[in-house]
């Protein structure tokens, strides 16, 4: 299989009766490897790198300069490769790519979000906000976000070309948004809420867009992580007690409320049809609420998590926690005793990524890793 | 298996047309059945169908199983055209998930074959252009390549390694996280 470099028409010629058509290759022919290769699964990269050694026209067919845009085309959805936290990056992968956070000259760092194959690091002492890229590991530093009033942030960042699926543009132009609130301890009367955007080719933050949240409640992230649908940007407030909503052609600021779901426990989800939704946990149960605009919130599907994923029903340290949600992968993270599952909400297939138990929110990175990223990364750069 | 056409089939889909196997044994289906196949379906729309379709590349043993599951896939797919507008959308949707689960387990008790037999079925499905079926098969032996190293996949698949020593550690050199 493999050796033989005859590939054939599939379209047949109109035979007349007596015409026999090319026989049958002893092999298979380059064009039907191609479109095994092509199917090799996106979420264990390693398996693309072994195949190129395994004889030279699967080598040279892994090394052709369209395959990696035919595969990813094939298989439209970038997996999960792993994610980060507590500054360190979590493989996902059986064998993993060398995605290691860079070092910083910094006392420490979080990882904000990630979107688009690039990682938003924000960085203590000194305070700033970092663009890294996994795949090429290139830092971009970005200036001084507007001094206004803060206490309490959250950033997501977004590719800023036009008409992009988004599969390889990390290279491209970008977009950050920075948004804050200064609650009643900082600001004594009442909270104010600021947002900016940053882009890379104005090289400019934006001037603030506000809105007033009335009294902040007490949480424990009060500005939460992102959702983009479109040209909208949604954060979770308050650990889910309310969603602010960002125009980024408009820049205006709305707040939504939430669906009825335990606070501390959500997250913000695009669903099939590009519309809003919040996941939440209830009991045993991972529970979809879909925004239907004048109609409100509306319950969406039901995912039972007990018959998925081993766990002691009924004992009081069984723990079930939304930890994440990839837009690119339409996957939801949910913590448990266990360790961390990830739920594709296109299949409703739960699968175990990781055996730690994390009980903190965690910043999925989804990405393809073809040849093209294989390559060139001779010397993985310093673990930390 | 010879003969595919039922009587309670449409008139419209009762046109047959007869495929020749390598072999030459004989095949008549329907010409939807037929024309998940692109090849066959330039080829009736250039009129060259009289007389048969030789196919000089498909023995008649792995003729017969393409035929089996362009039967089957045709079937579905007339079966959702037709129920659009006799059913409720709820009902409708039932009758859709019925259909793909149904079409699903078939996909799965089609793949139990050998290897060899695989591979024709591939051969067969990229000669005869049938997308369905291609992705199918392919997805298989892609599926069988996961978790394996190149040595493995070697064997499986009796394939020599033509790389130059050479090649092979340049190759290792640049992406050792994969075998690590």
């Amino acid at each position: 299989m493999g050796n033989s470099i005859s590939s054939y028409s599939s379209y047949l010629a109109c035979p007349n009766k007596e015409m026999a058509l090319p026989s049958t290759p002893p092999a298979l022919s380059d064009v039907v490897v191609d479109e095994i290769l092509r199917r090799l699964p996106p979420e264990e990269p390693a398996c693309l790198v072994r195949s190129s050694l395994v004889c030279k026209p699967w080598h040279l067919l892994l090394s052709e300069p369209t395959f990696p845009r035919r595969y990813r085309e094939l298989h439209c959805t970038p997996p999960v490769l792993g994610f980060l936290y507590n500054k360190c990056f979590v493989p996902t992968t059986t064998f993993d790519p060398p995605l290691f956070p860079p070092a910083f000259d910094c006392f420490s760092w979080v990882a904000l979000d990630c979107r688009h194959g690039r990682v938003l690091l924000h960085t203590m002492n000194p305070t700033c906000l970092v663009i890294w890229d996994p795949i090429t590991n290139e830092k971009h530093f970005l200036p001084q976000v507007p001094d206004e009033p803060c206490n309490h942030l959250t950033a997501a960042v977004l590719c800023a070309a036009n008409d992009c699926n988004h599969m390889n543009c990390h290279g491209g132009p970008f977009l950050v948004v920075f948004g804050c609130t200064a609650d009643e301890d900082v600001m004594g009367d009442a909270s104010v809420t600021w947002m900016s955007v940053y882009s890379s080719e104005t090289e400019e933050w934006s001037v603030p867009t506000w809105i007033h949240l009335g009294p902040i409640s007490r949480s424990q992230d009060v500005m939460g992580p992102s959702l983009l649908i479109g040209n909208m940007l949604y954060f979770l407030l308050e650990d889910g007690r309310r969603i602010l909503k960002y125009d980024l052609g408009g820049h205006h600021l709305l707040v939504m409320n939430t669906p009825p779901l335990p606070v501390g426990n959500m997250a913000l989800v695009k669903a099939e049809d590009g519309g809003l939704e919040v996941a939440g946990v209830e009991g045993y149960n991972l529970r979809l609420w879909s925004w239907r605009g004048a109609a409100g919130w509306v319950q969406g599907k039901v995912i039972e998590l007990d018959m998925m994923i081993s766990m002691d029903i009924g004992d009081p340290s069984t723990k079930l926690l939304v930890v994440g949600f990839s837009d690119g992968a339409n996957t939801i993270f949910v913590s448990a005793n266990d360790g961390i599952f990830s739920v594709e909400l296109r299949s409703d297939s739960v699968r175990k990524i990781c055996d730690r138990k994390i009980f903190d929110a965690i910043i999925p990175y989804a990405s393809f890793y073809t040849p093209d990223y294989a390559r060139g990364r001779l010397q993985p750069p310093v673990r930390m | 298996m010879a003969s595919a056409g039922s009587g309670d089939e449409k008139a419209a889909a009762a046109a047959m047309i007869t495929l020749i196997s390598s072999d030459n044994e004989k095949f008549e289906v329907t010409e939807a059945t037929a024309t998940l196949s692109q090849t066959i379906r330039h080829m009736i729309e250039d009129g060259c169908t009289d007389g048969g379709v030789p196919l000089p590349n498909v023995t008649s043993k792995i003729l017969a199983r393409v035929i089996e599951y362009c039967k089957k896939h045709a079937t579905a797919a007339a079966g959702e055209e037709g129920s659009s507008s006799s059913f409720s959308d709820a009902a409708f949707l039932e009758v859709d998930r019925a259909f793909l689960e149904e079409l699903e387990e078939f996909d799965d008790a089609f793949l139990e074959v050998d290897r060899a037999t695989l591979f024709d079925l591939i051969l067969a499905a990229n000669y005869l252009d049938i997308k369905g079926l291609l992705n199918l098969t392919c997805q298989k032996v892609a599926d069988s390549v996961k978790g394996k190293t190149p040595e493995q996949i070697r064997e499986m698949y009796n394939i020599v390694n033509d790389l130059t020593p050479e090649e092979e550690a340049e190759i290792r050199r640049e992406t050792q996280w994969a075998f690590e």
